[in-house]
């Protein structure tokens, strides 16, 4: 009854709330409205919390996500190169349910049907809505690589979602032969998280480097040049002397092939043979927002001050799947967009008070133990794109204190963000 | 500015953010509102409950000292990349408004 008598309540209020205010379509109707969101990482909780806990109960939030337990790709780096345990990476969606009244439906989301507003799961069930939030991050491109395919992921895991395929990736460098050479192929841009394939070589250098201090990593990348470069060369050359070989497109000419049998990668200079190796190929947005029909090329294009998808007012996309055009495809920039979004949703369901976007991102990268670094700034909506405010990076050959401050303050990152997306 | 004056400036700026009078608290004035929203900014580092270690506890600071340490981020008289990218773009309503916001919260 006392379920009953909230919702009926919540009714009424609602309907006395419209007597006052002028198009309000959705509340004239009486009933609540309904956002859905589908997926449950950075961009998607953040967004079903904030519209639930601003709202005060006056939207019904639906958050679609297939895993009950959500493993933050931000920090599966540190996970790889020891700092950090497996589980502490793992998220629930407890306080989203249970705090904040959310509807956690966990499925997969299949297909939208845009004229009539509803959203069909894996399952066969559907969910109707005012609004949809997609935020479905990203699907690996497995043809961008000749030779590269799903079934290949377990000899040459790309280890770009988290989860299983980082857990697979610490094994088979930790478990690499004495004296061995790890390959890693760089991703092409735009791809998630920038400094993450460099992070990454990093942490791989950490381990090398206590348990086996004659392997070798080659990093081939199809780019001529990478985010932090600078401070990742200078901290290789310091931390891991002559273990890292960074070699790009110009010096390369062409990555033709991987074979995830010999373990070879073909270049147009040479053919490189791995004990260990990773492809992280190209990227595109998740299946979802092809399906919703939101995307152009391999990205789903918004509107900078709402991130409404350009294609239908009634879908918004957040996070790596969107053309956040400056801002980097990261946990923070899609945490950031969320806000704006979840915003916008309001004030467009609610009449809530709209304020003007504000986006924010960092990314910090943690190169040897307490040495840190990061790259970031502020950005604002512009008409065709979100653009850049005010940037900042940190310097090459800064003090220790300095670089243990920066990676303890992405710790206190990491505590808060997770807290701002599930608790 | 050399570290040791940039620290000696942010002990400086901590201590004017202890307990003040009433009469030198309600010197900020700002849209509670407003400085809740903005403050969605500020949560992604910022936790609003709990320690946490690496990043400073603002909840429940007081009014007089956020702005006054947000202007020194803006002047870039105290030294963080990120703090001084966020203070940049904010003008002195935006600073009250997230001021009194803080203000209102339990210090943990």
């Amino acid at each position: 009854m006392t379920t009953f008598n909230r919702r009926r309540f919540n009714t009424l209020f609602a309907g006395t709330a419209a007597t006052g205010m002028l198009a309000m379509p959705n509340i004239a109707r009486a009933a609540k409205p309904k956002v859905v969101v589908v997926g449950g990482g950075a961009g998607g909780a953040t967004a079903a919390r904030y519209l639930a806990k601003d709202s005060k109960g006056a939207i019904d939030v639906t958050l679609v996500e297939a895993s009950k337990r959500y493993y933050t790709c931000f920090f599966s780096n540190l996970y790889l190169g020891g700092y950090r345990d497996y589980d502490s990476i793992g998220h629930g969606y407890d306080g989203l349910a249970y705090g904040h009244g959310i509807n956690m439906v966990h499925d997969w989301a299949s297909s939208v049907d845009a004229a009539g507003k509803k959203l069909m799961l894996a399952s066969g069930a559907s969910l109707s809505y005012d609004k949809l939030v997609l935020s479905p991050g990203i699907d690996i491109k497995y043809d961008s690589v000749a030779g590269y395919s799903v079934e290949a992921q377990n000899a040459m895991p790309h280890a770009w979602k988290s989860g299983t395929q980082v857990q697979l990736l610490k094994a088979q460098v930790e478990n690499m032969k004495e004296g061995g050479t790890y390959v890693m192929v760089a991703p092409p841009n735009p791809y998630r998280c920038p400094p993450g394939p460099y992070e990454r070589v990093s942490m791989i250098a950490h381990i090398f480097k206590q348990k086996n201090p004659t392997a070798k990593i080659i990093i081939l990348d199809p780019k001529e040049k990478f985010s932090k470069q600078a401070l990742f060369m200078e901290g290789w050359q310091k931390h891991y002397p002559g273990m890292v070989e960074w070699i790009g497109a110009g010096m390369h000419g062409g990555i033709k092939s991987v074979n995830p049998e010999t373990m070879e990668i073909e270049t147009d200079l040479d053919t490189f043979k791995a004990d260990a190796a990773t492809v992280i190929p190209g990227q595109k947005a998740g299946s979802i927002a092809f399906a919703a029909g939101v995307t152009d090329g391999d990205w789903a294009p918004i509107v900078p001050a709402t991130m409404a998808s350009r294609a239908d007012e009634n879908i918004f996309v957040l996070g790596d799947a969107s053309v956040a055009s400056a801002m980097p495809k990261s946990g923070f920039s899609a945490n950031s967009q969320a806000k704006v979004a979840a915003n916008a949703i309001r004030g467009q369901l609610t009449g809530s008070k709209v304020f003007p976007a504000r986006f924010a991102n960092t990314c910090w990268s943690l190169i040897s133990t307490d040495d840190g670094v990061k790259v970031g700034a502020s950005y604002t909506a512009g008409e065709e794109k979100i653009e850049a405010v005010d940037t900042f990076i940190s310097k090459t050959g800064e003090d220790a204190a300095l670089r243990k401050a920066t990676y303890d303050e992405s710790e206190g990152w990491y505590s808060s963000i997770t807290t701002d997306m599930f608790s | 500015m050399t570290g040791r004056l940039v620290r000696r400036g942010l002990v400086a700026l901590v201590m004017a953010t202890l307990p003040l009078p009433a009469a030198a608290e309600e010197q900020v004035k700002g849209d509670i509102e407003y400085g809740e929203y903005l403050s969605a900014e500020c949560v992604a580092c910022h936790q609003t409950k709990g320690h946490n270690p690496g990043i400073p506890q603002i909840a429940g600071m007081n009014a007089t000292g956020m702005v006054a340490i947000l202007r020194a981020y803006k002047a870039k008289e105290l030294e963080n990349a990120t703090m001084q990218t966020i203070a940049a773009r904010l003008d002195d309503e935006q600073m009250a408004a997230l001021a009194v916001f803080y203000a209102s919260l339990p210090a943990e």
